[in-house]
Parts: structure tokens; sequence; C-alpha cells
């Protein structure tokens, strides 16, 4: 029998400033806390925002939505390899530029009056030019965006004048994924759903395990639980700056379904216990059975790591009850047909595990709104929410961060 | 739209006793799932329980062919196969097409890029 002391060792007390109290129910429904979000988080960091290998050539490019920015962003990789964003935004009287959601071109016209913009985007040509007055054609480019590269992932900024760079503002966790081979998985499928949900509502349900039990009994089954780990304890965790990493248990015991079994003598799981990982960028702790890692990079991104497969979760914001999910499962190029159907089964059983998520998700915010409740109790695994809480506050009530939470963590 | 979903219909003759199922062959994982939530738990076991025993012979006939030059009948085939990764769950695990409480409809996941 565990004692008390025991079951709170994951180390909340080892970060004495990020408290141990009740949180405030505040900004999970508060529609001016939601603005004070966009103004002082979304417009101000780094956001992770797609991978470089869905623009492989010059002139290939994607376009976006970014709701809390009200902004269409175009990311396009140059001539010269370059990729750089920009507003998706004509420098005369505001059209969309590009409107195909991906695609390769060389150039830019706009469709309503025909400027046209190359992919390194400068101002190509105007259509009757001579009408205009003062036409100056250096200052007309399309808008650019602060963009940069990490790992392989495109992230932009939409503060012009911030000055951090992207390595700087990732620090430790870049430290931690470091050596991982995002590249190597370049075969990925995706989907995105609008969710009745605060951002941080949706967030929180990825920081911690505590609802494996209950929540996925059904999807899950043991596989993440058992004897020794009844209430799905994360094996180890550290909380950086802004960002955090935890590990999760897998249960090396568990029986998968025949389809699973089958599934897995083809290719990786996210879910099974691997023993004796050692490669680099995955398993911090060491953990002897250990299933997946999971790094929340503020603001609105996580990315879980497995042996051989990984998968990102974007939450944008929309409103301070709607968020835009976008899910992406990331695989190594199957070269044969069993290594296909491990891809088809981890991508049918990430939906149907994420789907008790959300349904669960909505039911919480549409509670949540009443404000019957003004604060939330967070257990110790719950560290992770208790940690993004804080730098939150840190951005929205004095406009940085000031969690900062430089003590390490090990268990 | 994937050309083999409009032209041969047909698997390969090792496998056509599966005939009967070859309209689970379905080219994308949002048109499989669809199917997998249109289709009542009777039909679902009846595929399930039709495919599973043939997997490993699946897999040993599809690996005479590179992934992305297989003939019509052998693409069939491997949908086939995808169709079966995608419902394997409501029969193992949910005993519904769907997920337990299924109040969000699945269909507000939207597939990109297929």
């Amino acid at each position: 029998m565990r004692t008390d002391e025991e079951n709170r060792n994951f180390g909340t007390t080892n970060y004495p400033e990020l408290g141990i109290g009740p949180i405030s129910a505040e900004p999970y429904y508060s529609a001016e806390y939601f603005e004070r979000e966009k103004s002082s988080i979304f417009s101000k960091v780094w956001l992770n925002v797609c991978r470089e290998e869905e623009l492989p050539q010059a002139n290939d490019f994607v376009t976006f939505y970014v709701p809390s920015n009200k902004a269409s962003v175009l990311i396009v990789r140059g001539d010269d390899g370059k990729v750089r964003a920009f507003y998706n935004l004509c420098s005369h009287r505001g059209n969309k530029v590009v409107w195909e959601s991906k695609g390769s071109s060389k150039a830019f016209a706009c469709r309503y009056h025909g400027w046209a913009y190359r992919s390194d985007g400068t101002l190509a040509s105007v259509p009757d030019a001579g009408g205009f007055f003062e036409l100056d054609r250096g200052q007309l480019g399309l808008t650019p965006i602060r963009a940069d590269i990490w790992g392989g992932f495109v992230f932009i900024n939409f503060d012009a004048a911030g000055a951090e760079s992207l390595s700087d503002y990732l620090a430790e966790v870049g430290d931690q994924l470091k050596g991982f081979p995002f590249a190597k998985y370049s075969a990925w499928s995706r989907f995105t759903a609008e969710l009745r949900v605060n951002w941080k509502t949706a967030i929180d349900a990825f920081q911690e395990t505590y609802h494996v039990r209950f929540l996925h009994k059904r999807s899950l089954g043991d596989s993440l639980t058992g004897p020794e780990n009844p209430f799905c304890h994360c094996g180890w965790a550290q909380v950086y700056d802004r960002h955090r990493t935890m590990s999760v248990y897998g249960n090396p015991k568990y029986c998968p379904t025949p389809t699973e079994a089958l599934a897995y003598q083809f290719g990786p799981s996210a879910t099974k216990g691997n023993i004796g990982q050692e490669q680099a960028g995955i398993n911090p702790g060491r953990l002897p059975a250990w299933a997946f890692d999971a790094h929340h990079i503020f603001p609105n991104c996580v990315m879980g790591i497995s042996a051989e497969t990984y998968f990102t979760h974007q939450f944008w914001p929309i409103a301070v009850d709607r968020t835009a999910w976008v899910v992406t499962n990331y695989h190594a190029p199957a070269m044969n047909a069993g290594q296909m159907f491990n891809q088809q089964y981890s991508d049918t059983q990430l939906r149907d595990i994420l789907l008790e998520d959300a349904i669960t998700l909505e039911h919480a915010q549409e509670a949540i709104g009443s404000g019957g409740k003004r604060s939330f109790m967070l257990h110790d695994q719950e560290l992770l929410i208790r940690h993004m809480y804080n730098v939150v506050e840190g951005y929205v009530r004095k406009g940085g961060n000031s969690a900062r939470p430089r003590l390490l963590h090990k268990q | 739209m994937d050309d083999s979903k409009q032209g041969n219909r047909e698997l390969p003759a090792d496998f056509a006793q599966l005939g009967k199922f070859v309209n689970w062959a379905l080219p994308t994982q949002g048109e499989r799932r669809v199917k997998r939530l249109t289709s009542t738990m009777p039909e679902i076991e009846e595929f399930y329980a039709a495919i599973l025993p043939e997997m490993e012979r699946i897999a040993t006939y599809l690996d005479q062919y590179p992934m992305h030059e297989m003939p019509d009948d052998a693409k069939l085939l491997l949908y086939l196969t995808y169709a079966f990764m995608a419902v394997a769950p409501a029969v193992e695990i949910f005993n519904e097409p769907s997920v337990t409480d299924a109040a969000f409809d699945y269909r507000r996941f939207v597939e990109v890029g297929e």
C-alpha cells in the first residue's frame, strides 16, 4: 500500500513558485481573459505551424488561417530554398492573394486586380501601373511574418518587433528533443476538428494521464495502467521556463487485441510498453517500460514522441469556448503492406482515443461556462497543468513569462 | 480520387472469396470511417470475421509488389485491409460502430490531404 506521500511524489512541491492550492477557473471561461491571451501570448510568441517536408521544393507553398490573429498566412519556399511566411494579403486593397491550401507556384497573382508577387514576397507586377500615384514597388511586397525552422518544424511569430530567436525560445525542450529523427517520419495522416472548448480545456487533457483509467478504459484498456500503476501515474516529468515534458509508462504485460498484435508485428506502437529505449531524443527519464513522451511547446503545441513514430496536436483559439484542433500522426514511409497495416491501425486507434477526449472536453466546457465553479483542484500528477496555468498568468497579468521554474526534477 | 475506385473492382483471383466485401475497399480514411459508422454491427462483424484469418496471407501476397506500383486488383485488396484496420476496434473494443457514448459526431473529424 502506497502512502499519500508516495502518491504525491510527482514533484509539484519541488516548484514552490507554482503553489499547491486550487487554480482559478476564470481563464477557462472569461471572454475578457481570452482577449488578453490573444494579445499577450498569440501575438507575441513562436507558434508551430507545419513541417518543412510539406513544402519540399522551391516555390512550394501552404496557406492556413490563424483565428486568434485573424490572419491568413502564406508559407512559401523561395527560389533560394529559404522558407518565408507572409500575411496572405494583397498590398493593393487587401484581397487574400492565394486561395489554395497548398501547391507550387513561382508567382502569386491576386484574382481581384491582378497584382502579382514572387515566391520571396516581392512585388512582381502591377497591371495598368501608370494610373497609381507614388507607387513604391520596393515597399509593396507581401507583409512578412517572422518565420524560422527548428528540427524541420516551421514556426511563425506575429510579433514583428520581437527579438527572441526560435532556438532561444525552445531552449530546454529543444535540447530534450535533439537527435530525434523527425524528418524520417515523412508520411503523415492529419485531421482537423472544431471543438466547442477553450483552448486550455483542450490542451490540459493532454497534460495528465490521471484520466486514462476512466475516460479511456475502453480504447486504451490497461495498456498504460496495470496492477503496479493503477492510476496511470506518469513516469517522469520536467517543467521548463515555458514548456514542459512528461513520459508515460507502458504496461509490458498488456495483452493486445488480435488486430493490435497483428499491427505491432509490422511496426511501432505509441501505447506499447517499449523496453530499454536508448534512442536520442526519447525517454529522458530512461523508464524501463516506456510508452511515449509528451512535449508541451508553449503555447498550443503538443508533440507525442514514441519509438519510430510521433504525433502532434495544435490547438488554435477561435473564441473563449471554440478551438480549432489539428492532429497529425507521422510515420516512416511504408515499404510494404504490413507496415501500412501498422500505420492504418495506429491512425484508427489515435482517432478512437481522441474521440473519447473530444466528447468529454465539450461536456466539460459546457459545464465550466456556467461560472458555477470559481476554482479547480489539481492533483500532484497534474503538475504540467499547474505549470501552464502559471505561465499563461504570467503573460496575461504581467505581459511576459514570470513562472520561470528552473528546478530540475527527476524520479 | 483514386482510379481504382471507378475502374476494376475485382480482387486478385487468390482472394476471390472475399469479393462480397469489395464495397469496403475505399481509398481514403474519411470514407472508411463513414463506412464503419454507417454499417450495422452484424455487417461489421461479418467483414471482420472474414478478413482477420486472411491478413497474414494477404500481407504475403501484397509483398510481391512495390507499395506504389500495385496493379488495380492488389490495390483494391490493400484498401480492403485498411478498412479492416479501421473497423477492428468496433469489434474488439467498443462493440458498437463508433466509440461508446458518441455524442460527438465522428464526422466532425475532417481528414486533411487525402
